[in-house]
């Protein structure tokens, strides 16, 4: 059976008009950097709704973003942003409470594990002296678990077990427990692993439940990947919609919650 | 295998219009035999899934096309709303044209003020983006409708 032809009109002009104006969806990959960026400014927004703090958008050098300048979203894995044309960043900060507490998150950003090897997050809160260090020192990677780690899967399918292993690895690698000898002497370090900031738990479990960690999938969890997230407190963000709104409200409380635990992270 | 009629020419149309890579991924979203699993790792099973596969086309164009281009509206949306200026655009610029510093693929997209906002407007996103939906669920529901006759003179 052909398709109506009136239809098949219709959606090559709109199709023609999408591709002529490169819209995101035209372009290899598109969809999930649109992902990524709705999640990345949907926490940011979330901070910017939390009394007491307030939110500034800034360029890949530190400096604030001047009005009308493009906001650059990394379009995959990268190192810190160093100058004006990297990928921009969200800073948050809290002028009130017991002290003062500035946050930067970052998307696209590789944390360098205790193996050595580099994990990407889609998304990364980290206290702003860790990414002040790392520029001060011309370096590219922080070390350590972020106060914030988010995935993001652009698929329909359903999230299966093995991506959440993923996830759990990375923050295996990652996580700097209280018994580990060595360097690490914080939750976070710079590169060289000279600097840190952020406090460490004896388990790995405490380390994964004082932050918020969670991945975003387009098309829902299966059953399996279930009781490991429970268990690891990885937070599932399933069946996004065009509607986005549940996604939108879970990705907001656990954004508030990290907010609201600041404190006890330092 | 017999490729449907109407998801060959969907995937042309989808090609010929300036998107092959996203019509490939299409096709092959479309021709997959989709399984469902039920339990978990120690006790699961897979259920094969019936479904038709231009339903399964479309619904892949509507969440690559439609679903991407409201992340893309709402995220610009809330980052105007934080710098508190006009709209900001969100573009994706070929990676020849950026720097590579600090990228390991080269690649990156950018909300850009005023970047082709003459002929791709917010509002003009809104429109384009919304009527395609809308002839996409009529595919659809001229299928059914096919589908459903077809039946009945049976």
């Amino acid at each position: 059976m052909a398709l109506d032809p009136k239809r098949t009109r219709q959606l090559r002009a709109m199709l023609r008009r999408l591709s002529a104006a490169n819209a995101i969806s035209s372009i290899p990959g598109g969809t999930g950097k649109a992902l990524e960026a709705w999640v990345f400014m949907t926490l940011a927004d979330a901070a910017r709704q939390k009394t007491g703090w307030q939110v500034t958008l800034h360029q890949g050098d530190g400096s604030r973003l001047p009005p009308n300048h493009p906001f650059v979203f990394s379009g995959g894995p990268s190192g810190l942003s160093q100058a004006v044309g990297d990928p921009c960043f969200a800073r948050l900060h809290r002028s009130g409470g017991s002290e003062p507490r500035t946050l930067e998150l970052h998307h696209g950003l590789q944390h360098k594990g205790r193996s050595g090897a580099r994990h990407e997050w889609d998304i990364a809160l980290l206290p702003t002296e860790i990414p002040q260090g790392i520029r001060a020192t011309n370096a590219q990677y922080p070390r350590g678990l972020p106060f914030l780690g988010i995935e993001c899967k652009d698929k329909l399918r359903s999230g299966n077990s093995d991506e959440m292993r993923q996830t759990l690895a990375r923050m295996f690698d990652l996580a700097h427990v209280t018994q580990l000898r060595g360097s690490v002497t914080h939750r976070m370090m710079d590169e060289h692993g000279t600097a840190g900031t952020g406090r460490r738990w004896p388990t790995y479990l405490e380390n994964y439940s004082h932050g918020a960690f969670g991945v975003v999938h387009v098309g829902g969890f299966q059953l399996g990947p279930r009781d490991m997230s429970d268990h690891y407190k990885i937070q599932r963000f399933g069946h996004v919609t065009t509607s986005n709104t549940a996604t939108r409200n879970a990705l907001e409380v656990s954004m508030s919650r990290v907010l609201d635990r600041i404190d006890q992270l330092y | 295998m017999l490729l449907p009629q109407e998801l060959q020419e969907l995937t042309a149309i989808v090609a010929e219009a300036g998107m092959p890579s996203l019509a490939g991924e299409m096709m092959a979203y479309a021709l997959a035999e989709p399984l469902s699993h039920q339990g978990d790792d120690t006790e699961w099973q897979e259920v094969q899934e019936s479904v038709d596969p231009l339903n399964r086309a479309v619904e892949f164009l509507r969440f690559q096309i439609v679903l991407a281009e409201l992340h893309v509206a709402e995220t610009e949306k809330i980052a105007s709303d934080i710098q508190e200026q006009a709209t900001a655009k969100i573009v994706y610029t070929p990676p020849s044209q950026l720097s590579e510093t600090g990228f390991e693929d080269g690649s990156k997209s950018v909300f850009a003020e005023k970047t082709r906002a003459e002929e791709w407007t917010s509002l003009r996103r809104h429109r384009v983006v919304t009527a395609l939906d809308h002839i996409l669920k009529h595919i659809i529901e001229d299928e059914d409708q096919e589908y459903g006759s077809g039946s009945e003179a049976d």
